[in-house]
């Protein structure tokens, strides 16, 4: 079993095959949802993406069913449930990704940097299409 | 030998436009590789990601950057080719 101390947060989207109509793609959704939870993953976010075209096709598909979990679980879990979507014939994809290190990492980066706002030349104009937006010289100011 | 004097080149002015790294302004601390319209505005027509001399992304950012891209891509959001 997992303890707290493994448990890791993942995110993972999974393709469901354009065969499978609205309550089809639901029911394979379902199948791995009950798997997560019963391998004793949490699920923090549950949504789908809707069907969508894809950006080239798979296995001559070129449409999908997205659906999208965040979940916290232990490596095991993970693993059990990829395996079962590779034998799956209706999720035509699906990508796990560990994303609590990124998103602490990346936070406090977000955090500890400064916004340097580059120096406006001259005579140039105050706005330009693709301006920054004028909250960090609103700051300046006060 | 007396040179041939040279004209002075005409001088060039450039209109040096601002570029400011998006993330880093908004504070953003994850990029997420779902997120097929902010990805999509680094993503030119070719298909290729953008430079990040052109885009003015921070180096941090762009490495980021670069992995939610690649991430689309496997996921069919983002194509790996302009068709």
């Amino acid at each position: 079993m997992s303890t707290p101390s493994t448990q890791r947060l993942y995110d993972m989207v999974l393709l469901v095959v354009p065969d499978k109509d609205e309550t089809g793609a639901a029911a394979v959704v379902d199948e791995f949802r009950k798997l997560l939870v019963e391998k004793g993953a949490t699920l923090e976010k549950d949504e789908s993406m809707g069907r969508r075209r894809l950006a080239y096709s798979i296995h001559k598909k070129n449409e999908a069913t997205y659906h999208n979990f965040l979940f916290r679980g232990d490596g095991a879990c993970v693993k059990e449930v990829e395996r079962k979507m590779g034998l799956s014939e209706d999720v035509l994809r699906y990508l796990t990704v560990r994303v609590d290190l990124e998103m602490k990492h990346g936070q406090k980066v977000a955090r500890n940097t400064k916004v340097r706002v580059p120096r406006r030349p001259e005579g140039m104009p105050e706005s330009m299409p693709d301006a920054a937006p004028s909250a960090p010289m609103a700051e300046k100011a006060e | 030998m007396a040179m041939p004097v040279k004209k002075p080149a005409k001088k060039k002015f450039f209109v040096r436009r601002k570029r400011v790294c998006k993330f880093t302004v908004e504070k953003i601390g994850y990029i997420d590789f779902k997120d097929v319209k902010t990805l999509a505005s680094f993503v030119p027509e070719r298909a290729k990601i953008l430079p990040r001399r052109i885009s003015g992304t921070s180096a941090f950012y762009q490495r980021k950057l670069a992995t939610a891209i690649k991430r689309a891509r496997y996921l069919a959001l983002l194509p790996y080719v302009a068709d």
